[in-house]
């Protein structure tokens, strides 16, 4: 098995002497975790980062018409 | 007095405008500064660390630390406890989520904590200067902290997903991959039980289930001098559940099963290459013994090249399994065709005459071992056939005149001819079933063929019993003084059964009749 786009000739060494597991696995575990990281980051700024936002806006108008 | 006054008016002023600047500054930029700061410090944390966890995505990647085969000998868990005299696992690489995702993991950490610890250091330095600045714009300051601080939480996260994620493969593999492999070594286990294959080294006469494969990659001089070609336990582990990679890069099939079908099998101890096959094929090992000049060879050598030579004709296909065993077989040829007698064999250990049956998707590996009678009478010398301390199934050969009834009754020329074994049968016996017991092999699990050879020759002292009637032979034998001999055999081993054999004259004993019978007991049938 050869990973696609990287065929075990064309990678120098000592890439070339590396397994295809590890490859894969190691590919595996990145897209994995950014593919955690950025459906983290769209609900954080969609939902979370919102909130905050709606929060801070309320904040910001007490504070602003705020007259002693 | 005045100017006391303005200046101290000046200084009012200049506090009130500070202090209006900074209700402006708090309102204006310091609130939507700290609103911005926590989703943008986060996100750029994120991003930032996404992009150190997708360095290692390019192929060319070298991660600094690497598990490789050599680390896997040095350091690895020896799963074999003896390869060939080396206690060592073997030179392949590892399941990526044995070792190299904590290497993979940890630099990630590393990385990410190098990133900090460079742009508090800068931030530092700038502080350092400007404190007052920094400290009197705080409506600003504060929320670029804040930032900093979220974008370095936001870096640390991205190295804890990276950390669940590797934890999660690893997970995976150990019970996902653990039920597999106990699922194919299972299934290699129940082939070995159900079809009784073994790998037997016919020269140092070791037997396993699990032979050593040689890796038919490409391997430096230096690698094949460390043996490190050679894979010692090729069962589905940490090196590989369903393949494995060997240090040369060739993929190896795990299994013996699989791995039997392709790749050369090898002994364990001596590392002697085994006939193809080994390993997959049921394996079957046949000792004879007997004294010296019992008629051990001959009967060999008829029995074998009858069993040949009839297997061409029927369903089994019977060939030889390697070039010594076709020499030893070509001679043995040459004894039966011409009628020759056979020299008293060599008191040195026996190499196994190999040969494979092969009777429709079944095949076996059958292995003949002749020793000299020499050697088996003298308890030193026997200790070392140790094949048939692993052999299931024995021949033991009389010779009927060596039978003192039976040489009293034969006539002088007769007895001249027969070329009488040098020993009774009796201590012929005992010397080997006593080693035997000596070395706790279990006989019970044993059968047992008692040939009495030489009957063309027995055919001109008196009337034979019937050559195919095992109860025939047994009470001839009974009757002329081998009764002791007869029930210890029988209480000794787990079947026993009673043969006549000439090599010259078929009719009065079949030479084969025995090897037939003990392999039938092994389920094993050449016709």
């Amino acid at each position: 098995m050869t990973v696609r786009g990287s065929r075990r000739e064309d990678r120098p060494w000592p890439a070339a002497s590396l397994p295809d597991s590890y490859l894969i696995s190691r590919r595996l575990v990145t897209a994995g975790t950014v593919a955690i990281i950025a459906g983290s980051l769209v609900l954080f700024l969609n939902e979370g980062a919102a909130g905050v936002w709606r929060w801070g806006f309320d904040i910001f108008i007490t504070v602003r018409d705020w007259r002693p | 007095m005045i100017l006391v006054g303005l200046y101290l008016l000046l200084l009012i002023l200049t506090f009130c405008g500070y202090i209006v600047g900074l209700y402006f500054a708090i309102v204006y930029a310091g609130i939507p500064l700290l609103l911005l700061s926590v989703p943008v410090g986060v996100s750029a944390g994120l991003l930032w660390g996404a992009g150190r966890v997708l360095e290692q995505w390019p192929a060319t990647h070298r991660p600094p630390q690497l598990w490789t085969p050599d680390s896997e000998v040095a350091h690895g868990a020896v799963d074999t406890p003896m390869t060939y005299g080396v206690l060592r696992t073997d030179h392949a690489w590892a399941v990526y989520f044995i070792r190299q995702f904590r290497y993979d993991v940890s630099r990630c950490w590393l990385r990410l904590w190098s990133d900090v610890r460079s742009a508090l250091e800068l931030a530092r330095e700038a502080t350092n200067t400007q404190l007052l600045v920094v400290a009197g714009a705080f409506p600003i300051t504060l929320p670029l902290l804040i930032m900093a601080a979220a974008a370095v939480g936001g870096m640390f996260a991205t190295a804890v997903v990276m950390t669940v994620v590797a934890c999660a493969g690893w997970i995976l593999y150990w019970t996902v991959g653990m039920t597999a492999m106990v699922t194919l070594r299972s299934v290699d286990s129940l082939w070995r039980i159900v079809f009784g294959t073994e790998a037997s080294c016919p020269t140092k006469y070791h037997v396993t289930p699990l032979p050593v494969f040689r890796c038919p990659g490409p391997h430096t001089d230096r690698e094949q001098a460390d043996n490190l070609d050679l894979h010692a336990d090729i069962r589905p582990g940490r090196l590989g559940v369903l393949a494995r990679v060997c240090g040369c890069g060739e993929r190896l099939p795990t299994t013996v099963i699989r791995a039997s079908r392709i790749l050369d099998p090898y002994c364990r101890t001596c590392s002697a290459p085994l006939p193809d096959r080994a390993g997959l094929a049921r394996d079957v090992r046949i000792g004879v013994f007997g004294a010296t000049s019992a008629g051990k060879t001959h009967l060999l050598a008829s029995g074998l090249v009858r069993l040949y030579r009839h297997a061409q004709d029927g369903k089994a296909s019977l060939s030889i399994l390697d070039r010594r065993s076709r020499r030893q077989f070509d001679e043995l040829s040459e004894i039966v065709d011409q009628g020759r007698s056979t020299i008293s064999t060599e008191a040195v250990l026996p190499t196994a005459i190999s040969l494979q049956v092969r009777r429709r998707w079944q095949s076996a590996h059958l292995h003949f071992f002749d020793a000299a009678g020499v050697a088996l009478a003298d308890e030193e010398q026997n200790a070392r056939h140790s094949y048939l301390d692993r052999s299931r199934t024995l021949i033991f050969v009389i010779d009927p005149f060596s039978l003192s009834r039976v040489r009293d009754r034969a006539p002088k020329d007769l007895v001249d001819r027969a070329a009488v074994a040098r020993d009774d049968p009796e201590t012929a016996y005992r010397a080997t079933t006593g080693r035997l017991q000596r070395y706790g092999v279990s006989t019970a699990k044993q059968n047992l063929a008692i040939v009495v050879s030489k009957a063309d020759l027995l055919a001109e002292v008196e009337s034979l019993p019937r050559p195919h009637d095992s109860g025939s032979v047994e009470r001839w034998l009974s009757a002329n003084g081998m009764e002791s001999l007869v029930t210890g055999a029988k209480t000794d081993f787990k079947q026993v059964r009673f043969f006549l054999s000439s090599a010259v004259d078929v009719d009065a004993g079949q030479p084969d009749a025995a090897f037939r019978w003990l392999l039938r007991t092994q389920k094993v049938v050449v016709e």
